[in-house]
Order: C-alpha cells, then sequence, then structure tokens
C-alpha cells in the first residue's frame, strides 16, 4: 500500500518539481507568472480578402480550434521560422472549406502588438487563394 | 545500505546528481542552445524540444536569464525536496515523536467506506464523464478539421488522430466500457480500460498545443479509483479506503502546487494588486472589470487566494477544517468563473470535494 501511494504521490508532484506538464500529470503554473510593467501582449490575427476586396476577420473555429490555439500555432510557427510548414498546413487544412468560402482571393495574417494602450500590426505573410 | 533509508539516499543523490551537472555542464548548454543552437549538443537539442517546446518558440521574446531562472528553480525544488525527505525520516528525532509517527500515519490510512459509497463515487464519476463527453465529441470533430496541425504527446505517438467515422467508435466503446466496469466481478480493469479511453481522448483534444486544466483534480481521482474498486471484491459491507484518503492528499496537493508556484515564480510581488488586475483585464467580465478597479479588493483577494490554496492541505490534518476550505474552495472556483470567465459552473474542482464525505473514520471490521 505505501509504495503504490509514494508512486502516486511522486507523479503527482514530478511536473511541480520539473516545471512542465508531463500529461495526465499537470503542473498547475496558470495565473504564477508575475506581471512586469509595460508588459505587450502579442497576438496574430489572420483576415481575408474576397473577389470584392472586402476585409474580413478568419473565424478560426472554422478550422476548428479557437482563437487561442490558433494564436499559440502560429507564434510557435513564426519564431521557430516555420511559417513555410505553417502554410503547407493551413492551405490542406483549409481546403475543404473553399465550398463555403468561394470568393476567398487571399488570407493576410498579421502580428498584433498591444503594449501601453498603442497597438502595433506587421503583416507577416498572405497566402494567394490557389 | 539500509533498505528503510533507500528512498532517502535515491533522493539524495538526485538531488547532488542534478545540482553538480547543471553548474558543470548543463547551464552551458541551455546558454548554446539559446544563442547557438548549431553548437549545442543534439540530444540536449532534441530533450529540449521533446520536454519543453515551447522554449524554441518563447525564445524569440524572453531574455536567457528567463530560462536560467526556471531551470534554477527546478533546483531549488529539489532541494527543497530533499529536505522534506530529510524532515520525514528524522521525524522522529525532530518533531520528539509528537506527530508523523508510525501510529499517527498508519491512524491517518485507516479510513473506511461503505461499499454502497464506492458505487455511488464511481456514478458520480462515470455520469459526469459522459456528460463532458458529448463536448468532447463535438470538439474532435471539429478539431479533426486542423489534423494537419495535431502534435501527438509522447504516449500517444503511436495512436493516429481519429477521423469522424473512427470517433464514433472510440466515444461507443468509451460508454460500453464505462458500463461494464459497474459488473462487479471485472470493475477495476474496465474502469482502468475507460479511463485510459479518457485520457486518450483528453489526449486528443489538448495535441494542439494548448493544455487546459478542467479535468486535472476529477481525472486524478478517476485514476486513483482502481484502489478502491478493488476493495469491493470483498465481501464485506465496510471496505479498507486508503484510496479515497489517497485521492483527498492528492487533490490538497494539487491546490499546495498552485499556491508554491505563484510564492516561488513571482514571490510576493504575486500579491501586488496589478497582478490580479492585469489577470481580470486580459479576461474580462463586467463584475471582473468593476473589481480591477480597486486595488484594496485586489490585493484582498490575491491574498485570500494564497491562503487558500496553500492553507487546503490543512483538511488533511484537521478533519473538521473541512468546513472552511471546502466552502473557501466553492467560493474561490465560483469566483474565478464570475470574474475572469474561466473554468465554468458548476466547477468540475469543487465537484470532487464529495471525496471528503463518503469515508468513515473507524476501524476496520468485517460486516457482513
Amino acid at each position: 500500500m505505501y509504495k503504490k501511494i509514494a508512486i502516486a504521490l511522486l507523479l503527482v508532484w514530478l511536473p511541480f518539481l520539473l516545471i512542465n506538464d508531463f500529461y495526465p500529470f499537470f503542473r498547475f503554473g496558470m495565473f504564477a507568472e508575475p506581471i512586469k510593467p509595460n508588459q505587450s501582449e502579442e497576438l496574430f490575427i489572420l483576415y481575408y480578402t474576397n473577389q470584392q476586396n472586402s476585409v474580413y476577420k478568419f473565424n478560426t473555429y472554422q478550422l476548428g480550434v479557437d482563437e487561442g490555439v490558433f494564436n499559440y500555432l502560429v507564434r510557435k510557427y513564426y519564431y521557430q521560422n516555420k511559417m513555410n510548414d505553417f502554410e503547407r498546413k493551413f492551405r490542406k487544412s483549409t481546403q475543404n472549406l473553399y465550398s463555403t468560402h468561394q470568393d476567398i482571393k487571399a488570407w493576410h495574417l498579421y502580428r498584433v502588438q498591444i503594449s501601453n494602450k498603442k497597438r502595433d500590426s506587421l503583416l507577416i505573410a498572405t497566402y494567394e487563394k490557389k | 545500505m539500509k533498505k528503510s533509508k533507500r528512498f532517502l539516499y535515491i533522493i539524495l543523490f538526485i538531488n547532488v546528481f542534478i545540482q553538480t551537472v547543471y553548474w558543470l555542464f548543463l547551464k552551458e548548454e541551455i546558454l548554446l542552445v539559446y544563442k547557438n543552437p548549431q553548437l549545442a549538443s543534439n540530444w540536449f537539442a532534441n530533450m529540449i524540444d521533446t520536454f519543453y517546446p515551447r522554449f524554441f518558440t518563447e525564445k524569440h521574446r524572453f531574455p536567457i536569464e528567463f530560462f536560467l531562472g526556471k531551470a534554477e528553480q527546478i533546483l531549488i525544488r529539489f532541494a527543497f525536496l530533499s529536505i522534506l525527505t530529510l524532515v520525514f525520516y528524522y521525524r522522529e528525532v525532530i518533531f520528539r515523536l509528537v506527530i508523523l509517527n508510525k501510529s499517527a500515519i498508519h491512524h491517518f490510512w485507516n479510513v473506511t467506506i461503505h461499499r454502497n459509497k464506492v458505487i455511488f463515487l464511481q456514478a458520480f464519476l462515470a455520469i459526469v464523464w459522459i456528460y463532458e463527453s458529448f463536448t468532447w465529441y463535438k470538439s474532435l470533430k471539429l478539431l479533426s478539421r486542423a489534423v494537419e496541425f495535431y502534435e501527438p504527446h509522447v504516449l500517444l505517438q503511436w495512436i493516429p488522430f481519429p477521423s469522424e467515422e473512427q470517433l464514433f467508435y472510440w466515444f461507443t466503446g468509451l460508454y460500453l466500457v464505462i458500463l461494464t466496469s459497474f459488473w462487479k466481478k471485472w470493475a477495476t480493469q474496465f474502469w482502468i480500460l475507460a479511463i485510459s479511453i479518457i485520457l486518450i481522448l483528453q489526449g486528443f483534444l489538448y495535441g494542439f498545443g494548448k493544455i487546459d486544466h478542467t479535468y486535472a483534480t476529477w481525472g486524478y481521482v478517476s485514476m486513483l479509483m482502481p484502489f478502491l474498486l478493488i476493495e469491493t471484491q470483498k465481501d464485506t459491507k465496510q471496505l479498507p479506503a486508503w484510496g479515497l484518503r489517497l485521492m483527498q492528499l492528492v487533490v490538497a496537493c494539487v491546490y499546495l502546487q498552485t499556491g508554491l508556484e505563484k510564492l516561488m515564480i513571482a514571490g510576493f510581488t504575486w500579491l501586488e494588486p496589478q497582478t490580479l488586475q492585469t489577470h481580470l483585464l486580459s479576461h474580462p467580465t463586467t463584475i471582473g472589470l468593476w473589481v480591477a478597479q480597486s486595488d484594496i479588493l485586489c490585493v484582498f483577494l490575491s491574498i485570500m487566494t494564497i491562503v487558500f490554496e496553500l492553507g487546503f492541505i490543512l483538511i488533511m490534518i484537521s478533519p473538521k477544517s473541512k468546513y472552511i476550505f471546502l466552502p473557501m474552495g466553492v467560493l474561490f472556483h465560483t469566483g474565478t468563473f464570475v470574474l475572469m470567465g474561466v473554468g465554468g459552473f458548476p466547477s468540475l474542482w469543487w465537484l470532487v470535494y464529495v471525496i471528503w464525505f463518503l469515508g468513515e473514520k473507524e476501524p476496520y471490521i468485517d460486516r457482513i
């Protein structure tokens, strides 16, 4: 009995010791990071234009993920200089959406930085519809 | 080596080993991976990519001090674990036999539970999992569109992300296995299978980079359930319930970890009003934005959070304090939902408190 208890407790404390999630055991560091003054927030937002050049924000749920996950994914590919990979995967994932978005002309991916109530946007990629 | 102290020696050895390797070798490797990954050892870069994949994303946003700080946190935590283990092994010298002696520990684990309460807990866990699975089914169907971006966890590498059709079979299988787990003879085996399927499905959901803690304590309790179910094979009404005690201890440890994380990562600056204000502003709700305007209220709520999270473990020492900490927990999780929209109502984090109302503190007596 005590051996089983020790192993269970060790597994539960392992993520805390190594500061990482080891699924299905979790680290509970949410909201623990200190807040730095003038901390900036970074967002990745995807827009698309149609044949009439009207601009719309892309609803990430069409891709099956919420905005938080989408943000995480783009940030990862962007900072690891793997945007070609991202483009390939994005095109493959959205090809089935074409039937409902026939008039899409291009996608425009922006990196938005918000600090001190100032919002800076940078166009980081444009994907023309093939 | 004395068998009784083997665990202590292992912990002390790991601690000394990690500290030495870090200062002699790993620190340099982290600097290299950060500044010039080509020069770093391949195995080390691969290890970081496997266990800390965010490093290569976040290194563009944070200075090296941030990562060295995290690495040194691990050293501090191992040192802390060694001290705790030392204290535990020499408790009789340190505490003069007052607490934590052998009979106290035996008394602590000597809880019983009525057979019907085990079945009630199993049914309660099962019903909630089935209810939650309806949302999972919809989410996984949607996520199958983004399968290109799926990155399986280490344990799930060999299981492909399911297609819409396969999802149907995964969930049908899950429901059948959960139902079969109520067959007394095979309860433990089928419950383990059911939890394994639940963890695999959850792993699919978390395979896109974001892990959420909605099911954390509920999952831990479910994973420990076999320790109770195996006792139901005995032909007695009252069953030994050290498994139930372990569930309680694990949930209390989770709260302790959340409190320690805040103090160890941010220190007492976590109690400053800006911390809560920033979180409230980044998860805006009407009431949350109103609370964010008051520094005093933010400091008060932050202090109460730390008191609750660090104090929760007292339930394990003083059972009557559950009447303070469990209502506090309900308020805490409901408050997080109301102020920041995080979690839900009712939260599984407080529904799991049911485990504090099932055990009976009495000697284990066979009552047929």
